[in-house]
């Protein structure tokens, strides 16, 4: 490490930065000489327990936005091929997905490398997504393993919601937020999300028990269709659906 | 500045000796291979950690910092040779990144995980409630940051998932310096704001 410290005629005392530095690194040009000179100088020592104090409490501050190391860590297997050794780096994105496909910058060549490679079989299901208004549709497959994951987009001025078949029960649910993207969460089944400018079309190939859709206030019209019939326009419709004790979620029966 | 533009595969020249004896070539570019690779299983077991903190402190979202994390790795890998610098250069592709996604972060699709069904409700039960003091909490301290300029922030929350002077100097294309000297105002301002807009921490 380069040397930090000033001019012996400048100051008597080594400054803040040299001290903090002390602090904060093992070693350092002319780190032994400061070390001794705050052992012995009680300015300097009452100074670094000062900064020492102030340091900790940042650290605090900053590790209380941890979340926990994802278990992916690990499994990187030196003798397999490069080919396989990537996957081994995504693998532990995989693990930490819940059961839902990686949350990916969509495009990404992560992501793609992950939706080629994902294992059929697995208890990750396999996904494709694409930024919204690109031509490749957007799939999202959530299992039984992944109750009520979902995936969630920037808001829209407007949105349709398509629900591709008739489903004999199940409810959807709609929450309006302040603010937020567009949620969309599923129980139960298996659900695919097909995204597109203004629209998410959603694939209920064996219908879910619930579909919970959040929809913040910057979205300002919202269409829910099943199939070729239009089930809710919000707000239009809103009325006939609002719950009584919260003006601000509604359920819609599928039937 | 490091430079991002390098080849993505960095294969080495043919040697004059190589040309002569095509097997020869192989069996060195797979020795090449082989040694690079090695050092980055090394570099991916070591850094990883402090790479997913940083970014997971920075966004605030710990899938999305673990995909990018990965995602600079694999850039890694796919760069095909080591760089000078490779943590400054990891820290490089991750701050490029974190800056793309912000740009398009209205327009990004994101997966949600399955323990989250309770969107839009109130929190009823004790795990719940400590799940909203932590939200809370890391709302604050997210509010407080994002007072600083984006250097210092940075700078700031590098160092505080351990890299060294050294790294943060490198990475951000400042002198080593400089680095004690931003990050005394950044943690000074940082503590200001935090406790003008929130008290003092508990």
């Amino acid at each position: 490490m380069k040397s930090y410290m000033v001019s012996q005629t400048e100051s008597r005392h080594p400054t803040d930065e040299l001290l903090l530095a002390l602090i904060h690194e093992q070693s350092f040009d002319d780190a032994a000489a400061i070390r001794e000179h705050v052992a012995t100088c009680a300015v300097c020592s009452a100074r670094t327990r000062e900064l020492a104090a102030n340091d900790a409490v940042i650290a605090e501050l900053l590790g209380s936005l941890d979340h926990p190391l994802p278990q992916a860590v690990v499994p990187y297997n030196a003798r397999r091929s490069g080919l396989l050794r990537r996957a081994a780096l995504v693998a532990g994105a995989l693990a930490t997905m819940a059961g839902a496909a990686a949350a990916l910058v969509p495009s990404s060549p992560l992501h793609q490398w992950i939706v080629a490679r994902a294992t059929p079989g697995a208890t990750a299901p396999q996904s494709t997504v694409a930024a919204p208004g690109e031509a490749t549709p957007a799939v999202t497959t959530t299992s039984e393993a992944a109750m009520a994951s979902g995936i969630a987009i920037g808001a829209p001025a407007t949105l349709d919601v398509e629900f591709r078949r008739e489903q004999q029960g199940g409810t959807i649910e709609i929450a309006r937020s302040a603010l937020g993207d567009v949620t969309f969460r599923s129980r139960g089944g298996t659900t695919a999300y097909e995204v597109a400018e203004n629209r998410v079309a959603i694939d209920n190939q064996a219908p879910a028990e619930v579909y919970l859709i959040n929809i913040p206030a910057a979205v300002q019209h919202v269409r829910i269709h099943v199939g070729t019939r239009t089930l809710i326009r919000w707000p239009e419709d809103s009325a006939r659906f609002v719950l009584p004790t919260d003006p601000h979620r509604a359920r819609v029966d599928f039937h | 500045m490091i430079s991002l533009a390098a080849p993505r595969s960095a294969a080495p020249q043919a040697s004059f000796a190589s040309t002569l004896d095509p097997s020869a070539d192989l069996a060195r570019r797979a020795a090449v291979a082989d040694a690079f690779e090695a050092e980055l299983t090394r570099l991916y077991g070591k850094q990883f950690p402090a790479l997913y903190r940083y970014l997971d402190r920075t966004l605030g979202d710990s899938q999305l910092a673990t995909d990018i994390a990965q995602e600079a790795f694999i850039r890694l890998f796919d760069r095909g040779s080591m760089p000078d610098e490779p943590v400054a250069w990891l820290i490089t592709v991750v701050n490029n990144l974190v800056r793309d996604d912000y740009r398009r972060t209205g327009r990004r699709l994101r997966l949600l995980e399955g323990a989250g069904y309770n969107v839009g409700h109130s929190a009823s039960t004790p795990d719940a409630s400590m799940q909203m003091d932590q939200q809370e909490r890391r709302a604050q301290v997210h509010a407080a940051l994002n007072h600083l300029n984006a250097r210092d922030r940075q700078a700031l929350l590098l160092r505080h998932s351990g890299y060294s002077y050294r790294e943060v100097a490198v990475a951000l294309g400042i002198t080593e310096t400089s680095v004690g000297t931003i990050l005394l105002r950044a943690g000074a301002l940082f503590r200001e704001v935090y406790e003008e807009l929130h008290g003092k921490p508990d």
